[in-house]
């Protein structure tokens, strides 16, 4: 299989107003790997030094690191460096996937892993409920019997025309229902909005969290640190598997795509987040680079530490 | 011809008391059978309580409420969106089980408990088996708010979630007892339950005595020696913790007396922060590791970087502490998961599966409308049942579908549709009565009886007879609708074959050597504010009373030249506002009122007096009961405003709240340890004696010279000293030997230098802990001011009429005071600074 072999550098500085005397964070920083997704190198880094690093497996088999930094420190930088290879979206023609009622039938009596696993993904979840509006929203995507990815991309389609991408519209607390209403936001708004378009169906959907390769704009160079996290989301179709959809490009996901974890909602995925001691008002920078370095052949590198591991017992 | 008195009649005196006592029709009656006989094990209880007639049971239910309110028992009852503390409710007849009954229910609580820890065991540790198996509908994990996926893979020593666990039972019309409700993350209850035993067993000592009545120490031996067995560090005395949420959560109280009964540090989730995936109490004394947390702070409020973010309960790191295997919380969280009433219908089968057994106790009828056909059932059938949500989360939301209009009907109806696993429906069951003591007489009420089981090697062992809970009122008598507050003391009769032998409550006295000493900082912080603030009341009635004696008195030009200099002086101070040009006594008598009544100047009795209660109540488990009477005897200060002579009554007052104080200050000094929790209150209390005399000095050298001389004899009798100087001048009162008896005078226990003795003894027994002199340094070179000869330099400026000098100096003096408590309150109060979550978003 031919990847695409990516280095993502990531880099979050928080600047406090006054001396910050602990801080704990949590990270979902470091790629996951799976069938077409490899981590190849990963590196994290954290100044000050940190009193403590603990890395675990998340209840999703997402990568989530605790960090913990002791003594007064006036900034906290983080940085993580990793090597990807992407592999493309082998998803079937979305004219021929099975009709969108058997996907709901099939997550509600499925009870083989990978069947519970996605009939978690149908509940309401935290920052995500779904109302008898966006379900009618959903609806025209959906008429019976309709390809399950064909509705799929259809609606993204919509998502991507109907809602405006704009920064100052929201931030991390406004809720769903605001999204919907004013029909603005950014990547996390449209994947939860899209999320909760699935579910409102019984459709089983996550959340996305990861990177995404942009263009610089014509004739100038790329920038370095112009990329940014970025959030899609997947939905469960019988006999496929999880398919990616970009509601904010309104595309499919393929190589440009690089995938850190999953979760039900932003909420359990959340790039990195903490609680500090003292601090008063700070800044944050954030600098997201992800650089293509060409083709890469999987078979030449050893092969552990490619497959998801298995959840912690 | 007279009419014979009737021969089978009851004896008179029960006749009387329980004449108007009677379980309505259809609901059973806990005392009486069909008959109107005394059920076998209540017989007794019923002659007994008989004999003592009704004078005496009212004497009696009137100490019992005494002791209450002096032991200042209470919980938070929430009445709209306001907390109020109200006194707990105690009735006087204890609620009696059988040794048989008793036997069962014990068995089925304890059966119960063990088929929860498994259910918990399976979602969080095992392969979730059953889930995938069928016997647990997926929902009820992946629906449920309660169900936190972080919790997964954190290790649980010995598979215990649920390491203290309630039920609340009810009794239906046919005698046969239903569980209506399970309690799993932080069950309340049993300090009350404690509390009401230590209260009956003394109002009714000989009843408790005859009936042999089950004693509740080997349940409490049992959770703790549980909870020290299963702490993570080989340490043969763990330090363990019970986490309140904070004196405004409704149980407080019982979680201060819980602490104090089981030898648990009380802390709140600011005293404990997490360094190197290790939970570390602050204490005056340093960061000292914690090894086990009892928690009475829900699961979601537990952690406020890994749950809810707005959670100031909690402590961030907690939940990577207990991943890291590095502390025990008790329950586990994430046990709120199995509390939810939709796994009701599935007990038995769970129950059978799990344990090859069949459920003793069973739930009151549930249907969860997460199938279709329980849904459509509750839909056709609302107007017999009670709608509750079937993942509470903040609050329980009860619905009695028959009280419902046609249209709130339909509305939940809609809702139901909507989202028909969030809702389970309930059958209700006509609680069973039992007698409550009111006014002079025994009158029928409804109960709900909650049991409590703690976990002990691979079972449980239950508290005998648990906490009977009261309707306030004979209404209410179906089971789903909450009780606000009534209780009863609940006895286990012992018999001949059932009872078992005392196993006494081992008092673990730990070896001197190993005695944590660390009083957490939060503790040490409120005892020195406790020391300030009293000091202030006790020299703001001083001050009050110093005006208001003289203005009571036929007042000459004297006393009116004093009046004027001591409100000037009180102006100075910023305790009252500047008063007018000339003597105006309309004006003094009603800034005294004020002082004394009027809850809006901060400087004024009221304030005072409500800080000092919240200081208190905040770290409640460091007081005897006697100085907590005391305490909780201020409540009574001020009152209303009096009609008639306020004035006159407004010095009463001041009288008896001087000698209050004087008593707790007595207390202080005679009845506690003088561990570093007495050193940092006799700190706050010297402390602020020295500053406020040197404000005292500084205000009253800041106005006229004439001021000055007037304030003389005012100034001796503020600061307790008239008799001490009469005593040794014979004199009247002149500046040189003012000044020295006040200032420099090394045995007057209400001189400043007196004060900066005392206060360098306690900084150097805390340097002694934490190394640090800088305070001591501070205080040194404000004792060295305070020379003789110093002072008597200060005497003659004043002589020679300069005032601004001394005025300066003893401004400089307060403020350096100041700066020594700034200085401490950094060293042992402020480890480590408040918090905030942050997080970012996606850039997109």
């Amino acid at each position: 299989m031919r990847h695409l072999s990516y280095r993502v550098t990531h880099r979050t500085v928080y600047r406090y107003a006054s001396s910050v005397a602990v801080s704990h964070h949590l990270l979902w920083l470091r790629p996951r790997s799976m069938a077409r997704q490899k981590c190849l190198e990963f590196s994290l880094e954290v100044a000050p030094e940190p009193e403590s690093v603990a890395e675990r497996h998340d209840y999703f088999g997402n990568h989530c690191a605790f960090v913990t930094v002791a003594g007064n420190h006036e900034e906290l930088a983080v940085t993580t460096t990793s090597r990807v290879a992407v592999a493309p979206h082998f998803a079937p023609e979305p004219s021929e996937s099975p009709a969108w009622e058997a996907a709901r039938g099939q997550a509600l009596t499925d009870r083989s892993n990978r069947g519970v696993e996605a009939l978690e993904f149908t509940y309401d979840s935290p920052l995500i409920r779904a109302n008898a509006a966006i379900r009618d929203y959903t609806q025209a995507s959906f008429p019976g019997g309709r390809p399950t990815l064909e509705a799929g991309l259809d609606l993204t389609q919509r998502i991507f025309q109907d809602f405006t991408f704009d920064p100052t519209a929201t931030d991390v607390a406004t809720p769903l229902d605001r999204v919907f209403a004013e029909r603005r936001g950014v990547c996390q708004d449209f994947a939860h909005m899209q999320i909760a378009c699935f579910r409102s169906l019984g459709l089983p959907a996550r959340y996305v969290s990861g990177y995404l390769e942009t263009d610089p704009p014509p004739d100038a160079p790329k920038l370095v640190g112009a990329d940014a996290s970025h959030a899609w989301v997947a939905l469960f179709c019988p006999g496929v598997g999880w398919v990616d959809f970009d509601p904010t490009n309104g595309c499919l996901p393929s190589l440009r795509h690089i995938t850190l974890g999953w979760g039900r909602d932003y909420g359990d995925v959340c790039p990195m987040r903490g609680v500090i001691h003292g601090g008063g008002d700070h800044v944050l920078q954030v600098a997201v680079d992800v650089a293509a370095e060409g083709p890469v052949d999987l078979s030449r590198l050893a092969s552990t530490d490619f497959e998801a591991e298995p959840l912690p017992a | 011809m007279p009419t014979p008195p009737p021969v089978t009649a009851p004896q008179p005196s029960v006749a009387g008391l329980f004449s108007d006592y009677q379980a309505p029709a259809g609901f059973y009656d806990e005392v009486f059978d069909e008959g109107r006989r005394p059920r076998p094990h209540w017989a007794e209880l019923v002659a007994r309580l008989g004999a003592h007639g009704e004078a005496e049971l009212t004497s009696r239910w009137e100490s019992g409420r005494r002791i209450l309110i002096n032991h200042g028992v209470t919980y938070n009852a929430t009445e709209g969106d306001q907390a109020r503390e109200r006194p707990w409710e105690l009735d006087l007849a204890p609620f009696v089980l059988s040794p048989q009954e008793w036997d069962f229910i014990e068995r089925g609580a304890i059966q119960r408990a063990r088929v929860q820890n498994l259910i918990l065991q399976d979602l969080y540790h095992g392969p979730q088996r059953l889930l995938r198996d069928g016997f647990l509908p997926p929902a009820l994990a992946y629906a449920n708010p309660n169900f936190i996926r972080s919790c997964r893979g954190i290790p649980v020593p010995k598979g215990v979630h649920l390491h203290l666990s309630a039920i609340d039972l009810a009794r239906g019309p046919d005698g046969c007892w239903w569980a209506l409700d399970d309690r799993m993350q932080a069950p309340s209850g049993i300090g009350y339950a404690l509390e009401n035993r230590a209260i009956i067993s003394r109002l009714l000592p000989q009843e408790f005595r005859a009936l042999q009545v089950h004693r509740p120490n080997p349940f409490f031996a049992a959770l703790r020696q549980t909870l020290t067995e299963l702490a993570p560090s080989a340490t043969m005395w763990p330090r363990i913790v019970l986490l309140t949420p904070g004196a405004h959560s409704p149980a407080h109280y019982e979680h201060a007396l819980l602490a104090r009964f089981l030898g648990f540090t009380l802390v709140e989730g600011g005293d404990l922060t997490v360094r190197d995936q290790r939970v570390l109490l602050k204490t005056v004394e340093g960061l000292q590791r914690v090894d086990v947390i009892l928690r009475r702070v829900n699961d979601a409020m537990c952690d406020p970087l890994e749950l809810r973010e707005d959670s100031l309960l909690g402590v961030p790191g907690l939940m990577q502490a207990a991943r890291a295997g590095n502390v025990l919380l008790a329950n586990a969280l994430g046990s709120a998961a199995a509390e939810t009433p939709a796994l009701l219908p599935t007990l038995p089968l769970l129950c059978r599966h799990l344990l090859g057994e069949d459920l003793l106790l069973p739930s009151t009828e549930t249907w969860w409308c997460g199938e279709a056909a329980e849904k459509n059932h509750v839909l056709n059938n609302l107007d017999s049942l009670i709608i509750k949500r079937a993942f509470p989360t903040r609050r329980r939301e009860t619905n009695s579908g028959s009280e419902l209009s046609p249209e709130e009907q339909d509305r939940l109806r809609a809702q139901i549709q909507r989202r028909p696993h969030q809702f389970v429906a309930q059958t209700p069951v006509p609680l069973s009565h039992a007698p409550v003591w009111s006014q002079g007489r025994f009158e029928a009420r409804p109960i709900v009886l909650r049991i409590y089981v703690a976990a002990r090697g691979d079972s449980y062992v239950a508290l005998p007879g648990g906490l009977t809970k009261v309707s306030p009122s004979s209404s209410n008598p179906v089971s789903g609708l909450q009780f606000a507050g009534g209780s009863k003391d609940t006895w286990i009769l012992g018999s001949e074959t059932s009872y078992r032998a005392e196993e006494p409550m081992r008092i673990e006295t730990r070896p001197a050597e190993r005695m944590l000493t660390g009083a957490p900082s939060r503790i040490a912080d409120n005892l020195f504010w406790l020391g300030r603030y009293s000091e202030r009341l006790e020299h703001t009635a001083h001050l009050i009373r110093a005006v208001a004696s003289r203005l009571l008195d036929e007042f000459d030009s004297r006393a009116v030249q004093q009046i004027v200099a001591l409100t000037r002086t009180l102006n100075i101070l910023g305790v009252c506002p500047p008063p007018p040009a000339f003597f105006d006594p309309a004006w003094t008598e009603k800034t005294v009122l004020d002082l004394v009544y009027d809850a809006a100047p901060a400087t004024g009795f009221p304030q005072l007096i409500a800080r000092i209660q919240e200081i208190a109540a905040a770290s409640r488990d460091r007081f005897s009961g006697d100085t907590w009477r005391i305490i909780n005897g201020l409540r009574g200060f001020p009152g209303e405003l009096p009609e008639s002579l306020p004035l006159q009554r407004a010095q009463n007052l001041t009288h008896d709240l001087v000698a209050s104080l004087a008593s707790l200050s007595g207390m202080e000094m005679e009845n506690m340890t003088r561990g570093v929790e007495w050193r940092f209150l006799d700190f706050g209390r010297r402390l602020e004696r020295a500053h406020n005399l040197s404000s005292l000095f500084q205000a009253a050298f800041s106005g006229a010279a004439e001021d000055a001389d007037a304030l003389l004899n005012p100034i001796l009798e503020i600061c307790d000293s008239s008799m001490t100087y009469r005593h040794r001048y014979f004199s009247k009162p002149e500046f040189a030997s003012v000044l020295d008896l006040l200032l420099c005078d090394k045995t007057n226990p209400r001189a400043v230098r007196f004060q900066l003795g005392v206060m360098a003894g306690h900084l150097r027994a805390f340097a002694r802990k934490s190394g640090s002199r800088d305070e001591l340094d501070q205080l040194a070179a404000i004792s060295e001011e305070l020379a003789p000869s110093a002072v008597r330099k200060i005497a003659r400026s004043v002589g020679n009429g300069d005032l601004a000098g001394p005025a300066a100096g003893f401004q400089n003096l307060a403020d350096r005071l100041l700066q020594v408590s700034v200085t401490l309150e950094g060293r042992y109060f402020n480890l480590v600074p408040p918090r905030r979550n942050i997080g970012k978003r996606l850039g997109s």
